[in-house]
């Protein structure tokens, strides 16, 4: 069981005046049999009154305003949350021969999950890899699934930058290369064409801790904490979590913010001002384990973050025309 | 009230005010003309082009400023935002954007405006000369108002009407004066006294030549013109007359009494106001009527400016 | 009685004609207004006919088209002809409306909530989760009192062989056309007084009052002075003067999206005298464009955060937003089993028979039965992605072929139906001659009654011959006359 402390900000800045801000953030992590959200709260700079709601999909969603003119946005979003040990996932061993009986049937209860979305249109690129995928395992839909996780792994180079966060899964195919986004569509793209249901998944990759980083862990995320990875859905199992970024299956590193179709259902900010200013943003994200595995407080904190690296390839908001 | 409304209520009474304006203008000049020897015809035709500001625009399109072009420009033009045609336009969007808070007849009235200004033929009232044009829409532009003060209640949107009116009439008539005079000093000597003509035309295309006659029993002088354009008290068309109809629509709208303001285009409108009743025709002209003028003029738009600040696009603040 | 005067050869043809039984033999419910026009000289018919268009171009009863990209203002052609419908027969039609709309409220409800129906296995979830128009941003909100379709217009017609009325399509976005209901009467009452004197007209002026109570009773504030507004998209949509219109007789404010502004999850209007709050939003801004954070980024015409507000419940919004997916062409062959399910009741009104490609059975019979059929695209309206199989040539028969195989659950299809035909005067002829209609009747439900307007509009082809009574492809409209009794 870990407990941690997680500290989310996201910066605008913007060249010129802007008003009427209106947003919309996914940013509390969920609360569920695995996973336990203690605490959260979200500041603004300039302050804002919200609301908050559950989306369809389950997640938490804040909305906020803010009218008077500003030229700059901070949003933090503070939490504690419990990953508890998942307990180890039965997989009934069903053949992968077998999936096609059911697949009216699955599509019937998650059409969302099976169908193509604007990230992961269904691209016949992506059978190359399922068939590869359904030879490496060993005939069974678990099988089928971890294969394709791993070979993902196995052929795709995170590469940050590679990609930008509009990509639908056509760009990473055809370098080769991307980011977890990515990494994350693939997999999505490869198991719903053989009509398994599937998600993504957005959330937070904790490196174990600063005492002992793991090296590997943190070249292969970029030292971003962010992290994606999807969930499938296993006929009479039901959801699996499989991380082909790292090309091993989530752990109590891995904690869940959101559930979507693709990353378009699951942005962690997404807003609309008035104004022509452009914006720069920048995001940073501070984890430490809250209590360490003795039950004793942690009280050093580990930057996952290298200082002031601005991402400006997001855009996250999207300027709406000036009405005036 | 929407600040929206208010602000197309505004902007209806501008548009149709200015195209009356540039339609007597038009319709005067040209019966002027008529009289004059051909030498002549740029300095009567050159100030309409000035006042309306669209002077690039025309060279661009004319070049040399003869009646016709004039009048085409002036009366048809789609491509000159300041055309009687695109006013009457502008006028009936505002009109149409509103109409369910103007009264019915207000709306049939403007539409068939409109219908009436694009049925006719440019190239055949170019040949039958502006009159019959002018006419129709300085008595459209009369029949609007009319059917406004009857059938419109006289709340506060009538107030936008009224100043959106009488700003326009007093800018339109600022640059009247202005123009005129521009003209007369820069015209080649010897031609100064003969210019009776081109001030009996500016009075006739405000409607004051028999007032003028009235008041001062006396033949054509510039500066009585002046005078009367500028400071007379009840001439409807003069700028004194125009902005103290300015400040009672603002007062009627905040509830302001004599000697104090609510807002910014109160203060500017009451300053113009004090300078209008107590300043005398020579001072101004001994501090030059062009400078005089275009204060004024600065000031006006100040004022339409800040009603837009005060009342139509002012910050929100929760 | 021999046809005369503007009659001239006047032909029933094979199809069902509202004013005749047989050529020659007016319906009882006809007969009046028939000897009126009979006994009519052209010239004079001529005459009045001018004045109605006349009375519509002032009244700035037009709509725009933009096919010539400055966007010309056109007069909705309107036939001096009314088209007549006796009382029982109105009866029939109004509580078939009612059970409808109450349905598909219900379905409405039911989707967007517990989606009872799914786990009952009366549609199939993955047809609903594929509508264009089934909105995710929807689910789990609770509307006032509980009602999506506040205002449904739907779409009748009369099959001639059968001489029964069919629904064709449901409208439960924003539907519009009850302004030319409105002003359809009041022009003809100007122009025709005569003909209102032979029989006995149910009155149509209290739409404008009903709805409006029924906006009233929405305010999550209560009370009443609660703030009701209209949102328009603005003076550039072709229903512009509908809004207006209905602001009008309805006295509320008219807004476009930049007169509203949202701050801590409630709706205010910008006044000359700062932000006052909003209550009801009777919204003609479509689903998509109604909040730039939610919806499309780039709208201009609606208004940033209002879905949070409608969310929070502190501002109602009619239509319901989400609507779309119950007018779904797809959607439309489950109706009848709704009004089973939901209501336990027959439907009282026919549907057209409904291929739905998405089913193998279904979309073999379409493939093999091209030129015989409608197939519509099914996200969309207004006659756009539509195939006319018996008009059609064999290459766009073959096109249309392909483009269903490729993608079957988006296309339906339906038998062709001869609509039924209301003589109309045709200026070209100078004479009356046979044309096709439909009937659009507006229906507004309270939560507890569905109320509906006598009669609706009657759009009127007029063409000769053709089945199209869309106002962008030469429809016109009618007078709707109900009966208060049976002549």
């Amino acid at each position: 069981m870990n407990r941690y402390h997680l500290l989310h900000s996201t910066q605008f800045r913007y060249d010129g005046p802007v008003s009427e801000s209106y947003n919309e953030v996914r940013l509390r992590p969920m609360h569920d049999e695995t996973q336990s959200c203690l605490s959260f709260r979200i500041l603004t700079d300039p302050v804002s009154r919200g609301t908050s709601y559950r989306d369809a999909f389950g997640n938490w969603v804040h909305q906020f305003n803010i009218l008077p003119e500003h030229r700059h946005l901070k949003i933090e979003a503070e939490s504690v949350v419990l990953a508890h040990d998942a307990p180890m996932q039965q997989t009934n061993g069903m053949k992968l021969s077998e999936l096609e009986d059911h697949r009216d049937e699955l599509e019937e209860q998650f059409l969302d999950f099976v169908a193509p979305t604007a990230y992961v249109p269904h691209l016949a690129q992506l059978d190359e890899i399922g068939d590869a995928a359904a030879m490496a395992g060993d005939g069974t839909i678990s099988g089928f699934i971890h294969a394709a996780s791993h070979l993902i792994h196995e052929r795709f180079k995170y590469v940050k930058g590679a990609t930008h966060v509009n990509s639908s899964i056509l760009d990473s195919l055809s370098h080769g290369a991307g980011v977890c986004q990515d990494f994350a569509h693939i997999l999505l793209g490869v198991v719903r064409k053989r009509g398994l249901p599937a998600r993504y998944v957005s959330g937070y990759l904790v490196p174990q801790s600063a005492a002992s980083p793991d090296a590997k862990l943190q070249e292969v995320i970029g030292g971003y904490a962010s992290h994606a990875w999807a969930e499938v859905y296993l006929p009479s199992s039901g959801w699996i979590g499989l991380d082909p970024t790292l090309g091993q299956p989530p752990g109590l590193q891995h904690v869940r913010v959101a559930y979507g179709r693709d990353y378009g259902d699951v942005a962690p900010v997404r807003g609309v001002y008035k104004g022509h200013a452009g914006q720069r943003l920048s995001v940073d994200v501070h984890v430490r384990p809250a209590v360490d595995d003795e039950g004793r407080e942690q009280l050093s904190e580990n930057k996952t973050t290298p200082p002031d690296v601005p991402v400006i390839t997001e855009r996250v908001q999207q300027p709406a025309q000036q009405q005036q | 009230m929407l600040s929206r409304i208010a602000e197309s209520l505004f902007w209806l009474a501008r548009y149709i005010e200015r195209a009356e304006y540039t339609a007597r203008i038009l319709d005067v000049n040209f019966h002027t003309v008529l009289e004059q020897t051909k030498d002549r015809y740029r300095l009567h035709w050159d100030p309409l082009i000035v006042m309306a500001g669209e002077e690039e625009r025309f060279r661009k399109s004319y070049g040399e400023a003869d009646a016709q072009a004039v009048f085409e420009f002036l009366a048809f033009r789609q491509d000159n935002p300041s055309s009687i045609v695109q006013c009457i336009t502008k006028a009936r969007e505002n009109a149409r954007t509103i109409r369910d808070y103007i009264s019915r007849e207000m709306w049939e009235d403007i539409n068939s405006l409109y219908f009436t200004v694009n049925r006719f033929n440019p190239t055949e009232e170019m040949a039958a000369g502006p009159h019959r044009f002018c006419d129709a829409i300085r008595f459209g532009s009369h029949r609007f108002h009319g059917v406004t003060d009857a059938t419109l209640p006289h709340d506060e949107g009538w107030e936008f009407l009224r100043i959106g009116w009488f700003i326009e009439r007093a800018e339109m008539t600022a640059r009247l004066v202005d123009v005129q005079y521009h003209i007369l000093y820069d015209a080649p000597a010897g031609i100064s006294g003969a210019d009776n003509h081109q001030w009996m035309a500016v009075l006739k295309s405000v409607g004051a030549y028999e007032a003028y006659h009235r008041k001062y029993h006396s033949s054509i002088e510039p500066e009585k013109v002046a005078e009367m354009l500028i400071m007379h008290a009840l001439h409807p068309r003069s700028i004194r007359f125009s902005m103290t109809e300015v400040q009672s629509g603002l007062r009627a709208i905040s509830g302001t009494g004599p000697g104090s303001y609510a807002n910014e285009a109160e203060r500017l409108t009451g300053k113009v106001l004090e300078r209008l009743r107590y300043d005398k025709i020579t001072e101004i002209f001994q501090l030059g009527l062009h400078s005089y003028l275009d204060e004024m003029l600065q000031m006006c738009g100040s004022i339409g400016e800040d009603i837009a600040r005060s009342y139509f696009y002012y910050a929100v603040v929760a | 009685m021999p046809l005369q005067g503007l009659f001239g050869d006047y032909q029933t043809g094979s199809f069902y004609d509202e004013m005749f039984a047989a050529p020659d033999q007016p319906r009882p419910h006809y007969a009046k207004i028939f000897e009126k026009l009979a006994s009519m000289m052209p010239a004079q018919f001529e005459e009045r006919r001018q004045h109605a268009d006349l009375a519509f171009l002032l009244q700035g009863i037009t709509f725009t088209v933009y096919s010539d990209g400055r966007g010309t203002e056109r007069l909705f052609p309107f036939d001096l002809i009314p088209r007549i419908i006796p009382k029982s027969e109105w009866q029939r039609i109004e509580s078939g409306l009612a059970q409808r709309v109450m349905a598909l409220n219900l379905f409405l409800q039911d989707v967007y909530g517990k989606q009872r129906i799914f786990a009952d296995r009366k549609i199939p979830r993955s047809l609903v989760y594929s509508c264009k128009h089934f909105l995710r941003e929807v689910i789990g909100i609770e509307v006032p009192r509980g009602i999506h379709t506040h205002i449904c217009g739907i779409d009748l017609i009369r099959d001639s062989k059968t001489g029964e009325y069919c629904v064709l399509e449901d409208n439960v976005r924003t539907p519009s056309g009850i302004s030319y209901v409105l002003e359809n009467r009041l022009v003809m009452m100007r122009t025709f007084p005569d003909a209102f004197q032979a029989h006995e007209v149910l009155p149509v002026n209290h739409y404008p009052a009903e709805l409006s109570r029924i906006l009233r009773s929405l305010s999550p504030r209560g009370g009443d002075d609660a703030q009701i507004v209209l949102l328009t998209p603005g003076i550039y949509n072709s229903a512009y003067f509908e809004h207006s219109f209905l602001a009008q007789q309805m006295g509320i404010e008219l807004v476009e999206g930049r007169d509203l502004i949202v701050d801590g999850g409630i709706v205010y209007m910008k006044t000359i005298r700062g932000l006052q709050r909003v209550d009801v939003i009777y919204r003609r801004v479509d689903d998509d464009f109604l909040d730039s954070l939610t919806f499309r980024p780039d709208s201009v015409l609606g208004v940033p955060g209002l879905m949070g507000a409608y969310r929070a419940g502190n501002v109602a919004l009619a239509n319901a937003v989400g609507n779309g997916v119950a007018d779904d062409k797809a959607i439309y062959a489950y109706v009848p089993a709704f009004i089973r399910y939901y209501l336990g009741e027959d439907p009282i009104l026919r549907s057209v028979d409904t291929y739905l490609c998405s089913k193998k059975d279904d979309l073999n019979y379409v493939l093999s039965h091209l030129p015989e059929l409608v197939v519509k695209a099914v996200g969309e309206s207004g006659g756009y992605g539509m195939l006319m199989g018996p008009t059609a040539d064999r290459e766009r028969l073959e096109e249309f072929g392909r483009r269903i195989k490729a993608d079957p659950r988006n296309y339906i299809a339906q038998p062709v139906l001869p609509l039924s035909r209301v003589p109309s005067y045709d200026p070209a002829l100078g004479t009356i001659a046979g044309r096709h209609v439909d009937l659009r009747p507006y229906c507004l439900y309270d939560g507890e009654k569905v109320t509906i307007v006598p009669g609706g509009l009657t759009r009127v082809a007029l063409q000769q011959g053709s089945l199209v009574v869309n106002s962008s492809q030469g429809g016109g409209s009618k007078d709707t006359w109900v009966l208060f009794g049976e002549d």
